[in-house]
C-alpha cells in the first residue's frame, strides 16, 4: 500500500535528507512545503499524508500553532516535531499540541527511522533519553515547584518561556508594567532561578 | 553534523582549497575513513588563469579537470560544470562507510541546486559528519539551504572539529 508524507521545512536540506529516508522506508510521494502556508494550501488539493514531518521553526505562521490546522487538514496523519530544539519542554509541548512524536534533528538517522515506524504503530515516539527526562519532569511533579504558582504567575511564566518582554505580557494580560514585573519577582522568588534568562528556561524545561 | 569555514582573513587564492586538501590528505593517513573530494588548483605561471581539477578521495582514477580553457583574455566561468557533475558521480558511490566527507565548496553551482549540493544532503542524512567551505559571496545561499544544521567554525578549527566527530563515533 502506498504511503504519502508531507516534510514541512524552510531549508531544503531537510527535505534532501528526509526525504531520503521517507523514500527509503516506503513513502511516495514524499511531498515538500517551505512554509506552514505552503503545507495548508497543499492539503487542500494532495490527497492528505500519512505522515508529516513538522519544522517549529518556520517562517510566518509555523511553530507548535500549525499542529491543530495540519490536522485540522488531514485529521489521519501522524505528525512528527522534527527540531533543532531539542529542550524537553518543547518535546512536551509538541505532544500536548497533538503531534505523536518529537525528534532532535541532530539524531542519528537511525532514530528517524525508529521514529517513523513507532508512529506508524500507532504509538507516540521520544528519543530515550528525552522520554527519561520528561518521566523525570512529571515524576517530579508532587514537589514541582509550578504547583506553588498562582494562575496568574503561570500565565505570566509561560508567557516569558513565549520569548515575551514584560511590556507585552503586561499588555496581553491587561495589567500594568509593574504588576508584570512583579509578578516576574515573585516567581524568580519562587522558583529559586536568577534572571528572565532563568525563567525563560525554566519555563521551556518544565513544558509550561 | 554539517560544518562550514570561509576565510575572512587569508584572501589568497585557492587557500580553502589549500587547507581542505592538506586536512583530508592529514586525517586520510592517520587511517580514518574520509570521503569526498578536494579541489586542486595548477598554477600555469603569471599570464595564465589555473588549471582546476577535482580530486575523488578514494578513487584510483585520475584527477577529474573541471576547469576549460576560455582562450587568452577570456573573461567568462571557466568551470565545465560538465565535468563537475562528473567528479560529483564519481564521489557519490564512495560515501558508504566513511566517517567524514570533505566537500569541496558550496559554490555557484551548489547555491543553484547542481553540483555537490544532493551529495552534501545525502551524506547529512545518512548522519555522516560533512566539513565544507563556503565562499563569501555564497553565504547567504548556503544559510538558506542549510539553516541552523550548520555549523559555522574557524579555519584553524577544521582539524579539531573533524577529530572530535571521528572520536565521537568510536
Amino acid at each position: 500500500m502506498t504511503k504519502r508524507a508531507l516534510v514541512i521545512d524552510d531549508h531544503p536540506i531537510t527535505h534532501l535528507g528526509a526525504s531520503r529516508l521517507l523514500r527509503d522506508l516506503g513513502y511516495d510521494p514524499v511531498g515538500q512545503a517551505m512554509s506552514g502556508e505552503e503545507a495548508l494550501d497543499q492539503l487542500t488539493r494532495d490527497p492528505a499524508p500519512d505522515l508529516i514531518v513538522l519544522d517549529i521553526s518556520l517562517p510566518g505562521a509555523g511553530g507548535l500553532d500549525l499542529v491543530a490546522p495540519l490536522l485540522a487538514a488531514a485529521p489521519d496523519a501522524r505528525i512528527l516535531v522534527f527540531s533543532m530544539n531539542d529542550q524537553t519542554g518543547f518535546a512536551a509541548r509538541a505532544l500536548q499540541a497533538g503531534a505523536q512524536g518529537f525528534l532532535s534533528k541532530n539524531a542519528p538517522p537511525s532514530d528517524f527511522r525508529d521514529a517513523v515506524r513507532t508512529l506508524e504503530a500507532g504509538e507516540f515516539y521520544l528519543a530515550p533519553k528525552q522520554a527519561m527526562a520528561l518521566a523525570t519532569l512529571r515524576a517530579g511533579a508532587a514537589g514541582d515547584p509550578l504547583g506553588a504558582l498562582s494562575d496568574r504567575e503561570r500565565q505570566v511564566l509561560a508567557l516569558i518561556g513565549q520569548g515575551h518582554a514584560l511590556q507585552a505580557i503586561a499588555d496581553q494580560l491587561g495589567v500594568s508594567y509593574k504588576t508584570a514585573a512583579n509578578t516576574s519577582s515573585a516567581l524568580k522568588k519562587k522558583l529559586g532561578v536568577d534572571g528572565i534568562n532563568g525563567l525563560m528556561k525554566f519555563a521551556l524545561d518544565s513544558g509550561v | 553534523m554539517l560544518a562550514w569555514f570561509t576565510n575572512d582573513t587569508d584572501t589568497t587564492p585557492g587557500a580553502a582549497d589549500l587547507a581542505l586538501e592538506a586536512l583530508a590528505a592529514d586525517l586520510r593517513a592517520r587511517g580514518l575513513p574520509v570521503a569526498g573530494a578536494v579541489q586542486r588548483n595548477l598554477d600555469l605561471g603569471p599570464d595564465c588563469a589555473c588549471d582546476m581539477e577535482m580530486i575523488v578521495l578514494g578513487d584510483p582514477g585520475d584527477p577529474v579537470r573541471i576547469s576549460q580553457s576560455l582562450g587568452p583574455g577570456a573573461q567568462g566561468c571557466r568551470l565545465d560544470t560538465g565535468a563537475l557533475e562528473e567528479a560529483v558521480a564519481r564521489t557519490a558511490p564512495r560515501l558508504a562507510g566513511a566517517g567524514l566527507v570533505v566537500i569541496p565548496k558550496f559554490g555557484r553551482q551548489e547555491a543553484m541546486g547542481r553540483g555537490f549540493r544532493d551529495l552534501i544532503g545525502q551524506a547529512v542524512a545518512d548522519g555522516q559528519p560533512v566539513i565544507l567551505y563556503v565562499p563569501r559571496q555564497q553565504q547567504a545561499a548556503f544559510l538558506d539551504f542549510a539553516g541552523d544544521l550548520a555549523v559555522r567554525i574557524r579555519p584553524d578549527q577544521l582539524r579539531s572539529w573533524c577529530l572530535d566527530r571521528f572520536a565521537a563515533a568510536s
